[in-house]
């Protein structure tokens, strides 16, 4: 009984720094009504000092395409494998897009940025569509897009 | 003298007495008419000329005639062609697709329950990034638990 009661210590305490980690985090961006194809949107972060953090999300399945989601593509050097795992399909005009992730919970009010670059076929290109800090203040609050986005959320 | 005689005599001898009268007029006419035959015929043996050279030419180089032989048409087999340009879609913040770069791209790999090994959208089809759900997302320190996010609308 001892020993159970310990092991179920000793996991809890493994456990439990792991889930104060760990935000669930509910990302909504709404396309405007552009008049186009499908968007191309890369979600990503940068860090205090600009420098790229990494992905969380690719809009748009053909890797040709992502030069010209040009800041991204300028911090990746186009690498498709930044984006292994996370791509799904381009987002329509007047459509919505939700993701749910579980982020770090490091990154909320420690001065990261998260940008979404958005481009259309046959449209110009917009870089740094969205750009909006993260932090705990700003969860809930819609920041509009440059030109594709008409707002974009993010919540916990 | 007839009535008749008199007057064709007298019609002949006015033209003759204009063309006596005004004597520059008649032979500047002429002149102007040789002129104008030369110059016809000059341009008509130019472009017999060109014609001629172009068949003899295509014929040298065994090359076929065809009747909108284009400046390419002069060069040989295996004449290699100079890029003059690249393609037009590196034009700056925009976005020029020539949708013949791709022409069955109408949009990606948006019906991807159809379209599962579908053309360049399948994993690692000419190097497409791996569609969420198919390998685990990049261990960038971004998510904490390895799960890729879930789309739960789009």
């Amino acid at each position: 009984m001892k020993s159970l009661i310990a092991a179920l210590a000793l996991s809890t305490a493994l456990v439990a720094p792991g889930l104060a980690m760990a935000r669930p985090v509910t990302l909504t961006v709404n396309m405007a009504q552009y008049g186009g194809q499908g968007a191309y949107l890369a979600v990503y972060v940068t860090d205090p000092s600009g420098a790229y953090a990494g992905s969380l999300w690719m809009a748009g399945g053909k890797s040709k395409y992502y030069k010209h989601l040009s800041d991204w593509a300028q911090f990746t050097g186009g690498d498709t494998a930044q984006v292994d795992g996370i791509t799904g399909a381009s987002v329509g005009a007047g459509r919505q897009l939700e993701l749910s992730m579980d982020l770090a919970d490091a990154l909320f009010d420690a001065g990261y940025t998260l940008h979404i670059d958005a481009a259309v076929e046959d449209m110009r290109d917009s870089p740094n569509e969205v750009a909006v800090p993260l932090t705990a203040a700003g969860a809930g609050t819609p920041v509009s897009g440059r030109r594709y986005i008409a707002d974009f959320t993010y919540g916990f | 003298m007839t009535t008749t005689m008199r007057m064709q005599t007298a019609a002949t001898t006015d033209a003759d007495r204009r063309a006596f009268t005004q004597p520059g007029t008649l032979t500047l006419r002429i002149d102007k008419m040789k002129r104008a035959f030369a110059v016809l015929l000059m341009t008509t043996g130019l472009c017999a000329g060109l014609g001629a050279g172009s068949v003899v030419l295509a014929a040298g180089q065994g090359l076929p005639l065809r009747p909108d032989a284009s400046p390419k048409s002069w060069l040989g087999p295996g004449a290699p062609l100079t890029l003059i340009d690249d393609d037009g879609d590196e034009g700056e913040g925009s976005w020029f697709w020539s949708l013949s770069d791709d022409d069955d791209d109408d949009d990606d790999c948006e019906e991807d329950d159809d379209d599962e090994g579908g053309d360049g959208c399948s994993v690692g089809a000419a190097g497409n990034a791996a569609k969420a759900g198919t390998v685990p997302p990049p261990q960038n320190g971004l998510f904490t638990d390895g799960a890729a996010p879930v789309v739960t609308s789009n």
